[in-house]
């Protein structure tokens, strides 16, 4: 382990800012898709171990998108619509039917679903990596700041992600819906009896946490290409993100990415030997002080 | 002689504040029972006194252990038992297997790999008695999960009694039941617990039982002891009579 | 015990008899293949079956199983029993630690703990390529030094000799399974698996035994690793990616969870049906997915009552209440 490197690193301030940036599109990126994991958990009591699948989706159909369409807001838009559009029919068609089903099977469920998604992908574009360039908007100069040089498309990144975790954040707290929402966690049953209509909330709910992961594949596309199988790196470290975090809670998802994604930025400059190992070895650190995650509710 | 004793015990979830400086003492070879409104904290104070639950502060003593850091299995081999108010069994497993699980802890030989419990006399024997003594034994082998209420509460009571307690801890035995259901409940106490020396603390709410049984009374509201004393005493005190048991009562 | 004894006899005649009957290679593939598997997931089944716990790491123990067996009889002079015996202490020792740190949590976070854990075993397998051959795996073959069996020395690298050999390995591990099972320490198990909160009520450490089980589990997937290894020769990372990890879950959720060779039935279906879909590669993952679909909707549904009786529905309504911790209502 370079403990040189990493304190060097930290204190020049060009790679220190490199760092933190290097830090920050790592946790847009992770927050994108715990967020929708642990909303999906904590509201449906669902792990959808599929989540990683849907972010392949997102990225595939961008693919698609921007080789038919002009324009990237259009592209941006379309596909963030269909995103919510395929998780309101996954949810309405099979995650429905498997509500307080045990654990074993919810995972079998999403489990088989990966599956699915997976050859489904293959058997249209096929098993070869599809690149997707930055599109044109975003081929600008790099921002410099006191030394540092930032690329333009990294910088989007970041900044998408913070209006998308602020939107949750009022939505959550401070719209009626958000709040609604929020409430059924702790009692369906007192809001069905207010006459709130809470399949189609259910729906909605899945609709964003896919939409969510959606937009993870929209943004990373350019950077990761889209192939098959891509799910499953994304939904390890989903997973880890948001039991570091606690389950159901998205101020959690973003602590959580954004200390996977420090650990993983540190790793590339001071421990790439155990690179891999890094994420997991957090979880256990975590799950060993606070075994019900950072912001997560202790079961007696 | 006194066999559990709490002394200013808090317990709080979040701004809540469940029990307040709550401090008692139960004598040994007494039926206490605990009254009190819904909410008074008269389950959390279970849930405190086995370890289901860590207090805030205050002091737990058990027989000359002090037993408030222990963990639940920790204070339940040290002879305090539990039965409870939404019965708590083992669905899938019949009558017979649910005795069978205390029996085989209480008999240590949970960490036999070897043996074949099926086979095993001397557990056999043990829980075919425990059976007898429940009333239970025509059910043996019927699946839990299905009986009605009344045995499920009887077999509650009896995984409660296997490991041999010293305490019990009762929680509503009789809560949901019918008369019948009720009288046969009672007769078990009666018959086993009090033959037994076992020393009972019921949370009851059916104020004919506390009345008929109860050597002691504690009145519990918002968390905090509001009375205690023999039932002659509690019935007379004006404050209880008022806010928790009505105007009329039948000694 | 005795009537154990006996079936355990009876079988072990029966299968060690088909080279002498069906000398047919296919036959005797299938039987090997269809009995590590099984005890793979006979294994596994200790855990989620009997004890309630849903572990998406059981592929770590395979792995190390394989591994282990796989290095001592190529850089070492073990002898195949000292080899194997030392994949039970390995095993052993690794379902204790990871183990340690998985039990402490409530089931979904345990879930997806053991699956992290078996990456970490697949990361460092891979890294110590000097050790283990790194992404490659362990190639160049496993030796098979002559047993010695005192008054003749036993020659495993014959093929029927290794089918007996594995016949007789995996069925003895079947037996003391099936003895732990039925042993207090089995009932205990199907307590915690029911309500783990009342066997802390009745004086039962219940993490002591979920520890417990999680060792016996890893042993007896360690057992069903190194037999693997020892038939194809070779030991590979893939035993133990996570994807080798939904295989046993996939088998016994076919084969049934509450019976104790429920398992080997959907080993022998899994086994059936890859043997039959090899030739459409591209749709194995939509065919075994879609099937994985199917049946936790129609299991989840009714076919449960059709089956095995509205017990298994019961127990998951159990399960997942304790999984979501909404067990006892408390005042």
């Amino acid at each position: 382990m370079d403990l040189v490197a990493i304190i060097n690193c930290m204190m020049n301030p060009s790679s220190l800012i490199m760092l933190l940036v290097n830090t920050l599109k790592l946790t847009m990126l992770l927050f994108l898709l715990a967020s929708g994991l642990s909303l999906i958990f904590g509201t449906l009591e669902i792990l959808n171990f599929a989540h990683g699948s849907l972010y392949m989706i997102g990225s595939y159909l961008t693919y698609v998108a921007i080789k038919r369409m002009s324009g990237y807001a259009f592209a941006l838009v379309f596909v963030c619509l269909a995103m919510a559009i395929f998780g309101f029919l996954l949810e309405r068609l099979l995650v429905r039917r498997i509500y307080g089903a045990s654990l074993f099977y919810q995972l079998l469920l999403t489990y088989g679903l990966v599956l699915v998604l997976d050859d489904v992908v293959k058997l249209v574009w096929g098993s070869e990596y599809l690149t997707v360039e930055i599109p044109q908007i975003f081929q600008r100069k790099p921002i410099v700041f006191m030394g540092s040089v930032t690329p333009f498309y990294s910088a989007f990144t970041i900044v998408v992600g913070a209006v998308v975790a602020l939107f949750l954040w009022i939505f959550f707290t401070r719209t009626k819906l958000g709040k609604t929402i929020s409430a059924m966690s702790e009692d369906q049953e007192m809001l069905q009896a207010l006459g709130i209509n809470v399949p189609l909330l259910y729906s909605f709910v899945f609709a964003l946490g896919t939409c969510l992961a959606g937009l993870g594949g929209i943004l990373s596309v350019p950077l990761l290409s889209a192939y098959p199988g891509m799910g499953f790196s994304v939904i390890i470290y989903s997973f880890i993100v948001v039991v570091i975090g606690g389950l159901g809670d998205i101020r959690g998802a973003f602590v959580g990415a954004f200390l996977l994604g420090l650990v993983k930025s540190m790793a590339v400059i001071g421990f790439r030997d155990y690179e891999e190992l890094a994420p997991f070895a957090l979880m256990v650190i975590v799950l060993v002080l606070r075994p019900q995650g950072l912001f997560g509710i202790k079961h007696a | 002689m006194i066999i559990l004793e709490a002394k200013n015990l808090y317990k709080a979830f979040g701004k809540t504040q469940v029990i307040q400086n709550l401090s008692f003492t139960i004598k040994e070879g007494e039926i206490t029972s605990i009254i009190g409104p819904n909410g008074a904290g008269k389950t959390t104070l279970f849930n405190l006194c086995t370890g289901q639950f860590r207090c805030n502060s205050g002091e737990i003593h058990y027989g000359g252990h002090r037993v408030d850091r222990l963990r639940t299995h920790q204070i339940v081999r040290l002879g305090i038992g539990r039965a409870f108010q939404i019965c708590n069994i083992f669905p899938e497993l019949t009558v017979f297997e649910n005795i069978r699980i205390p029996v085989i802890s209480h008999l240590r030989i949970g960490l036999h790999f070897l043996r074949e419990a099926g086979t095993t006399e001397s557990v056999s024997e043990l829980v075919f008695q425990i059976l007898e003594n429940i009333g239970m034994l025509e059910r043996k082998d019927h699946i839990a999960g299905k009986l009605d209420h009344g045995e499920m509460k009887l077999l509650d009571i009896g995984i409660a009694l296997s490991t041999e307690p010293r305490l019990l801890f009762l929680d509503e035995p009789t809560s949901g039941m019918t008369p019948d259901e009720r009288k046969r409940i009672m007769k078990l106490i009666e018959q086993v617990c009090i033959k037994k020396k076992i020393t009972l603390v019921l949370i009851e709410h059916d104020m004919d039982v506390v009345f008929s049984i109860s050597q002691e009374i504690k009145v519990l509201n918002h968390g905090q002891l509001v009375a205690e004393g023999a039932p002659e005493e509690i019935s007379q005190n004006p404050q209880v009579v008022e806010a928790y048991l009505g105007e009329s009562i039948a000694l | 015990m005795k009537k154990k004894a006996a079936w355990t006899l009876l079988v072990l005649i029966i299968l060690c008899s088909v080279p002498l009957f069906i000398p047919s290679g296919f036959v005797m593939d299938m039987v090997i293949q269809v009995l590590i598997l099984g005890l793979f997931a006979v294994s596994l089944n200790i855990l989620i079956g009997y004890t309630g716990m849903v572990s998406f790491g059981h592929s770590a123990f395979y792995g190390i199983g394989a591994y282990t067996l796989g290095i001592l009889l190529q850089k070492t002079s073990f002898t195949i029993p000292m080899a194997l015996g030392a994949v039970v202490v390995f095993s052993a020792v690794a379902a204790l630690i990871i183990g340690f740190f998985c039990t402490r949590l409530a089931a979904i976070y345990f879930a997806m703990l053991t699956l992290a854990f078996s990456q970490v075993v697949y990361a460092i397998v891979t890294k110590l390529d000097s050790l283990t051959g790194g992404y490659q795996g362990l190639i160049g073959g496993i030796p098979k030094p002559k047993v010695n069996l005192g008054f003749a020395t036993w020659d495993i690298s014959l093929f029927s000799n290794l089918y007996i050999f594995t016949v007789i390995v995996a069925v003895i591990s079947l037996l003391l399974i099936k003895i732990i099972i039925d042993s207090p320490f089995g009932c205990i198990l199907k307590a915690i698996r029911e309500n783990p909160q009342r066997t802390s009520y009745v004086g039962i450490n219940a993490r002591r035994y979920q520890l417990i089980a999680f060792v016996f589990s890893g042993v007896f997937g360690g057992i069903a690793g190194a037999l693997m290894a020892f038939y194809v020769s070779g030991a590979y990372p893939d035993f133990i990616f996570w994807t080798t990890s939904a295989e046993p879950i996939f088998m016994i959720l076919i084969g049934g969870l509450n019976t104790f060779l429920g398992p080997m039935i959907g080993a022998l279906v899994l086994f059936l049906l890859t043997t039959n879909l090899k030739a459409h590669a591209e749709l194995w993952g939509l065919v075994l997915g879609g099937i994985l679909i199917c049946f936790t909707i129609i299991l989840k549904k009714g076919l449960t009552e059709f089956f095995y009786g509205s017990n298994l529905s019961r127990w998951l309504g159990n399960f997942s209440r304790s999984t979501f911790g909404k067990g006892q209502d408390v005042r």
